[in-house]
């Protein structure tokens, strides 16, 4: 038996994971071993250690890209930022939880511990370079998460909504593992470098199964990245879930699956029509931001508006994606069509740039804007009202701004960034995506995608015309205070102006050269 | 039987996996159908594994093996939960969470 | 006089340091809203007073300081295209980047924005002192002193941004905070519409102004692909424009105050020439300038309230008077004015867009005088004055007199606040009573009030000496006596109508005068006597109207400048706006698009002839309604006429009549048929109801049953599969 030789070096990108990992057990002996009856200080740890991996993350994204762990894995700017971003949503939802699980007094151990085992599954997928590996950090990421759907036990809401995840996401996972199967019974291998290799032989042979295996692998992405139609779990899932948990998932996994998959469909395009993949990615792209904005327009539950907003804004990143596989050689007379492509503006490696500074800032902006709204939400509703359905209405809003200024104007903030209003951080987001994909030659798509977001922009300021311009209800919620609480929402709405305004030296960290492995 | 003869098997196995998902009504029925799914693929890899020699199929298998049974304990907690909140394990259409 | 120039033209600042302090006059205000916003109910009302006070003070003193910077003659840096700058800036680095398009965040000031700067902060700082005492029962003060400082911030970013996407960042931002003071009292649905009323068409305005960003930003990167040799001019190769162009583009983005300016320069001789290059392929330079312009027109039309846009103004008036004062009449419905000037160097390029916009300012003036005649809302009439008095600011836009344009900002941002200010103050001396037929005979019980009135009155109506006559008889001179090539007819139109506005604002705004002042107190007051408002009210007021009437040496023709070898006087804001219009200026005499005089008539003419319109009129108004109608009432005969003034021309029916009904019935109609072949009635108002309906039936799919989704995914999974393979295999 060999025992590979590894170095320090093999181990930098799976550090943060290390952190994250360590302390979630530390929280579950503490769970066993302290009796105290206050349990903040679980939410202060599980913090820390997410700041900590956060910390290394960013060291590593200044690494040159290369495969490590014998090719297991990858070490580059791209999952490092992800690593980085995922540990940004797990430190506000850490903060996020700590209040609102106080105030169900449901405050354990292993909440937080699931928490950061999610967030090192996402981490780890985002590095993952190997058909095994990723099927094994897909599903602790999905374990994790099934858990924490389910975790406060009050009312049929959060059971239902963690068996219809649960079982949706096992055949979502069958799915890609059906995929990775035939993709690895065509090419012999497992390594995407290598199946890359073996990819172009492997077509002309087969094309069959490879086609089959990567419709089947790109049907399981698309279900955690909730494309339209793999979309349906994500409301009645988002709604039953605990608020934060919610939140996390909106920004955390979805980051991760789609870092995974932008890594993956880049090795596995090699040899193939690229009309293929470039169309079903913008048609993905196409259903998803028009059925997420539609779907969101009659929804008075914020909360499930929410969701299907999370959908829309897959959609706008999906756009990047379908950018990323626009074909490179287009004639010069080509029309613009909306599942077509004109020729490039500049050359193929500046538009890559510019798309991976897209989807980063976009998942930035998204992170940090979509824990402030699902975080002002989990803070205005009550614990009597789990039971019943009207928890998150719109008149739950009304009149907000006399009765709690401050979190109408946080959350008014966190709208506008989410309608892609400037000086937000959505705005900026939005508007880097957008170009890029203009660059790429997808301007029909991203005409739509503007369109699409106009109607967004619709039901985001309903929100705020009920907080501002409606009298409030009698019975009006006041939201419930904890200091960790209100410290993630300001943090939220601080980086959503901030990014904003000032974005300048992380877009240039974003739009470095060398961002993706092998790309 | 050739390698043929074990594809069509397990993509067999796998539809009726996904029958089973879609038509079940009984809760543990559908997990069933879902372990069904799985144990295709795994029959399609060890099927593969043995086609190009070597044992990265068979790997893939044991650890597809191992993770559903992780994830068969979570889902079977679900559906431990569904029951008390529901008294059933049943799969109706009247849903809380929906439109 | 020699001494004092030199005063004037040494400031105490370096023009560098001044520069770099730019964005502090911005925060000043911007801190105030937050520490006001934030903690505004803790702190108690008279710390919220003094920190936003105080903000704005801080700005006004800063912005002196700037003012003097800029015009030290020491400052006149040499541009980077040559020349001299005259302005004080600074760019604080890359804003942000999208592919090759780039914004910096940069902030500049020049004569013109100078001016803006001092007219915003001294005008706000008078109104915040006016509000202090004005908003002084109203619970939510803090709130409204954290959005007016607010708004002071956004409009200071409107003014001082160097480049388009900045400014819309404060057109954007004064937009908000208008809609959100519009709105304050928002208990009273009536007054939150009127807020959402702004908000809408001030979108479709933003609408505008986004599409003509963006289609400027495809004609600049048209220019830099052009080959060196299209770009010669006049005393300079094309290599060097172009390698110049190029990197200025690349340096400071396409959409940058001197890119434009630049690009306006190598405009005349591509004017006739397709675009070879971009989505614009196809479209003549000139043809494409053109849209961009009209584009840029509907945004400006939308903040300025100019026809179609306007119906949100006087319904605007919902809000609290100073709001009226400050943003509905002195600094943002003026923004429009402001960006046509700053990019007046591409408006003189473009014949059909200069005759569009003189032709609707005039319309507009003289619509909205006529509905100002019978309207009895006092706030009403000075609303639709305001819209009138826009109006004619377009029409000097629109004949190429920018300076006249700007000039008649400045004055009527004195005398217009001063205006709102002494009705603010007249409604809160009479129990908030707005209608001018059940006040009267205040001259005696608001002296005060009653003289800085009867002082703006006059103003307004151009009654020589005063300030408004200077500025409104150089547009309408301007409009008389410089031809837009092409358009003679159509300008004198204009330039008709533009009179008529003069003599028609004489008698609403005299008809308001002896309504409210003179005469006796009307026996449906509601309160038998008016009481003087405090002197924290009238300080303003006095101060407003002193300038107004020291604001007319700006118009004086005392200034001697040598150009071509002859001796040209001109006015004292004309020649003070010559460093920024200098483009302009020489463009216009390159092309020809607009033909001036040959030599400078006496202007004593026009201003007897002025003086005549507005005694005349104002005189018809004594004898109407201190004589005939002393007691209220109307003239039989011109009823129907004064209905149809009073009802503002059923502008706001029409509106419905042919665009919100027709979609209704078209809707009801399809209802109908829809209805029967649907079970599930799918109403189709429009395409947002369409929207919103197909929204509405793609819920109904989201079953809840989690079966159903697995089906729909398996589906989607195997068709996407099937659909690659039979791609492939043929």
């Amino acid at each position: 038996m060999i025992i590979p030789h590894f170095t320090l070096n093999d181990f930098l990108p799976v550090m943060p994971v290390g952190v994250l990992m360590a302390a979630a057990i530390v929280l579950m002996l503490s769970e066993v071993f302290l009796t105290s009856t206050t349990r903040t200080y679980q939410a202060i740890i599980a913090a820390l250690a997410s700041i900590v991996a956060g910390g290394i993350a960013v060291n590593n994204a200044f690494e040159p890209a290369r495969l490590v762990l014998q090719g297991y894995a990858v070490l580059d700017p791209f999952s490092s930022w992800t690593t980085a971003m995922v540990c940004l949503g797990t430190f506000l939802a850490v903060l996020l939880s700590a209040g609102f699980l106080k105030h169900r007094n449901a405050e354990r151990g292993e909440f937080y511990a699931l928490m950061l085992f999610a967030a090192a599954g996402m981490s780890l997928l985002s590095l993952s370079a190997e058909f095994i590996t990723l099927f094994i950090n897909l599903e602790v990421l999905s374990v994790a998460t099934y858990a924490l759907t389910a975790f406060l036990r009050r009312g049929p809401r959060p059971s239902e909504a963690g068996f219809k995840y649960f079982i949706l996401g096992a055949f979502a996972a069958a799915l890609l593992l059906y995929g990775a199967a035939l993709i690895y019974g065509a090419t012999g291998a497992t390594k995407l470098v290598e199946v890359s290799a073996a990819l172009p032989a492997a077509f002309a042979k087969s094309p069959a199964l490879v086609y089959a295996g990567l419709g089947l692998v790109l049907a399981g992405f698309a279900f955690k990245v909730a494309a339209v139609p793999f979309h349906m779990w994500t409301p009645d899932v988002y709604e039953g879930a605990p608020t934060p948990v919610t939140a996390l998932m909106s920004a955390g996994v979805k980051a991760a699956a789609f870092v995974a998959m932008v890594r993956t469909f880049l090795f596995l395009v090699k040899g193939i029509d690229p009309v293929i993949p470039f169309t079903v990615f913008s048609l993905l792209a196409l259903l998803t931001m028009v059925g997420g904005n539609l779907l969101a327009l009659p929804q008075r539950n914020v909360k499930r508006m929410l969701a299907y907003s999370s959908i829309a804004h897959a959609g706008y990143m999906l756009l990047g994606v379908a950018a990323l596989f626009a074909p490179k050689l287009v004639e010069a007379g080509a029309k613009v069509g909306v599942l077509t492509a004109t020729p490039l503006t500049g050359t193929a490696q500046d538009v890559s740039v510019a798309v991976y500074k897209g989807l980063l800032f976009y998942i930035l902006g998204y992170t940090v804007t979509s824990l402030g709204a699902f975080g002002t939400i989990s803070a205005l509703e009550r614990r009597e009202d789990e039971t019943r359905g009207n928890t998150w209405d719109l008149e739950r809003f009304a009149g907000l701004a006399q009765r709690k200024p401050g979190w109408a104007a946080a959350m008014a903030l966190f709208m506008l960034s989410l309608g892609g209003v400037p000086p937000t951080v959505g705005f900026l987001g939005k508007l880097f995506l957008f170009s890029a994909a203009v660059d790429a030659g997808l301007l029909g798509l991203a005409i739509v995608g503007v369109l699409s977001s106009v109607i967004g922009v619709y039901f985001y300021l309903r929100v705020v015309v009920y907080m501002f311009m409606r009298p409030a209800p009698i019975d009006a919620p006041a939201p419930f205070r904890h200091w960790t609480t209100e410290l993630a929402l300001v943090t939220s709405a601080v980086l959503v102006v901030g990014l904003g305004i000032l974005p300048g030296t992380i877009t240039e960290w974003f739009s470095r050269v060398g961002m993706v492995f092998g790309h | 039987m050739g390698l043929i003869g074990y594809l069509l098997l397990a993509a067999g196995l796998f539809s009726l996996g996904v029958f089973g998902l879609v038509t079940r009504k009984n809760a543990v029925g559908v997990m069933v159908a879902v372990e069904l799914m799985a144990n295709a693929v795994n029959l399609n890899l060890v099927a593969f594994s043995r086609f190009h020699g070597g044992n990265t199929g068979q790997v893939f298998a044991l650890f597809s093996i191992a993770i559903t049974v992780a994830e068969v304990v979570v889902g079977l907690a679900l559906v431990i939960l569904l029951f008390r909140a529901r008294g059933d394990v049943t799969l109706d259409l009247a849903s809380e969470l929906k439109e | 006089m020699e001494k004092l120039q030199l005063f004037f033209q040494t400031a105490p600042v370096d023009a560098t340091q001044a520069g770099h302090a730019l964005w502090l006059i911005i925060a000043l205000p911007l801190l105030g809203a937050l520490i006001s916003g934030v903690a505004g109910k803790v702190i108690g009302r008279a710390n919220v007073h003094l920190v936003t006070i105080g903000a704005v003070f801080g700005s006004f003193l800063l912005s002196l300081l700037v003012f003097w910077s800029v015009n030290d003659f020491r400052a006149s840096a040499p541009s980077p295209f040559g020349g001299i700058g005259y302005a004080v800036g600074a760019d604080f680095g890359t804003w942000f980047q999208a592919g090759t398009f780039r914004v910096n965040f940069g902030l500049v000031v020049d004569h013109l924005s100078g001016v803006m700067l001092l007219v915003i902060t001294g005008v706000g700082f008078l109104i915040h002192l006016y509000s202090a005492e004005y908003m002084s029962h109203d619970k939510g003060y803090w709130r409204f002193f954290a959005y007016l400082n607010l708004f002071i911030a956004a409009m200071l970013t409107l003014v001082l941004a160097d480049s388009l996407p900045l400014l819309f960042v404060g057109w954007e931002g004064v937009g908000m905070c208008s809609y959100l003071l519009i709105g304050f009292w928002y208990d009273d649905p009536q007054k939150a519409y009127a807020g959402r009323k702004a908000f809408i068409t001030n979108r479709i305005g933003d609408f505008g102004f986004l599409v003509a960003s963006f289609l400027m930003v495809l004609m600049v990167e048209s220019i830099v692909g052009l080959p060196a040799d299209k770009l010669n001019r006049a005393g300079i190769t094309g290599e060097q424009v172009s390698s110049r162009y190029g990197s200025a583009v690349a340096e400071k983005g396409p959409l940058a105050f001197s890119v434009l300016e630049e690009t306006a320069k190598a405009l005349p001789n591509l004017l006739d020439e397709k675009i070879v290059t971009g989505p614009l392929t196809g479209l003549t330079y000139e043809l494409a300038l053109t849209i961009i312009m009209l584009c840029f027109l509907l945004g400006a039309a939308g903040k300025s309230a100019q026809i179609p846009l306007y119906v949100w103004l006087p319904d605007a008036m919902a809000g609290p008077t100073p709001v009226s004062a400050l943003i509905h009449a002195a600094t943002m419905v003026t923004s429009g004015i402001y960006l046509f000037t700053r990019v007046s160097y591409l408006v003189v390029l473009s014949p059909v867009a200069m005759i569009t916009i003189a032709l609707i300012g005039a319309t507009t003036a003289l619509v909205a005088a006529l509905i100002a005649f019978t309207q009895k809302g006092i706030k009403k009439i000075l609303a639709y004055s305001t819209v009138s008095q826009l109006g004619l600011m377009f029409l000097g836009i629109g004949v190429g007199a920018f300076w006249a344009a700007f000039l008649h900002v400045v004055t009527h941002a004195f005398f217009k606040a001063c205006l709102f200010l002494a009705a603010g103050s007249v409604m809160h001396g009479n129990a908030d009573e707005e209608d001018v037929t059940k006040l009267g005979g205040l001259r005696k019980e608001m002296p005060v009030t009653w003289a800085t009135f009867l002082v703006s009155t006059m103003a307004i109506t151009g009654i020589v000496p005063l300030s408004g006559f200077f500025s409104k008889d150089a547009i309408l001179h301007a409009a008389h006596t410089q031809h837009i090539a092409g358009y003679h007819g159509l300008q004198t139109l204009a330039w008709v109508m533009g009179t008529l506005t003069a003599a028609c604002t004489a008698f609403y705004m005299m008809r308001a005068y002896f309504l409210t002042f003179e005469g006796e107190r009307s026996k449906d007051a509601k309160t038998p006597h008016a009481h003087e408002s405090a002197p924290l009210m009238t300080g303003p007021l006095v101060v407003l109207a002193v300038l107004a009437v020291v604001a007319l040496v700006h118009g004086l023709p005392i200034m001697h400048m040598q150009r071509g070898g002859e001796t040209v006087t001109q006015t004292l804001m004309e020649n003070f706006l010559d460093p920024v219009l200098r483009t302009t200026n020489d463009l216009v005499a390159q092309k020809q698009f607009l033909e001036l005089p040959h030599e400078h008539e006496s202007m004593v003419g026009p201003w007897i002839q002025a003086w005549i319109i507005a005694i005349v009129s104002g005189a018809l108004a004594f004898f109407i309604y201190r004589r005939f109608l002393p007691r209220g009432g109307s003239l039989q005969f011109l009823e129907p006429l004064r209905k149809f003034s009073f009802n503002k021309f059923y502008v706001d029916e029409v509106y419905d009549a042919l665009i919100i009904k027709p979609i209704t019935v078209l809707s009801r109609i399809l209802h109908k048929v829809v209805d029967a072949v649907l079970i599930d009635s799918v109403a189709v108002h429009g395409t947002a109801w369409l929207t919103a309906r197909t929204g509405a039936v793609l819920r109904y799919l989201q079953t809840g049953d989690a079966q159903m989704y697995a089906a729909v995914m398996a589906l989607a999974a195997s068709s996407g599969v099937v659909w690659a393979i039979f791609k492939v295999l043929p």
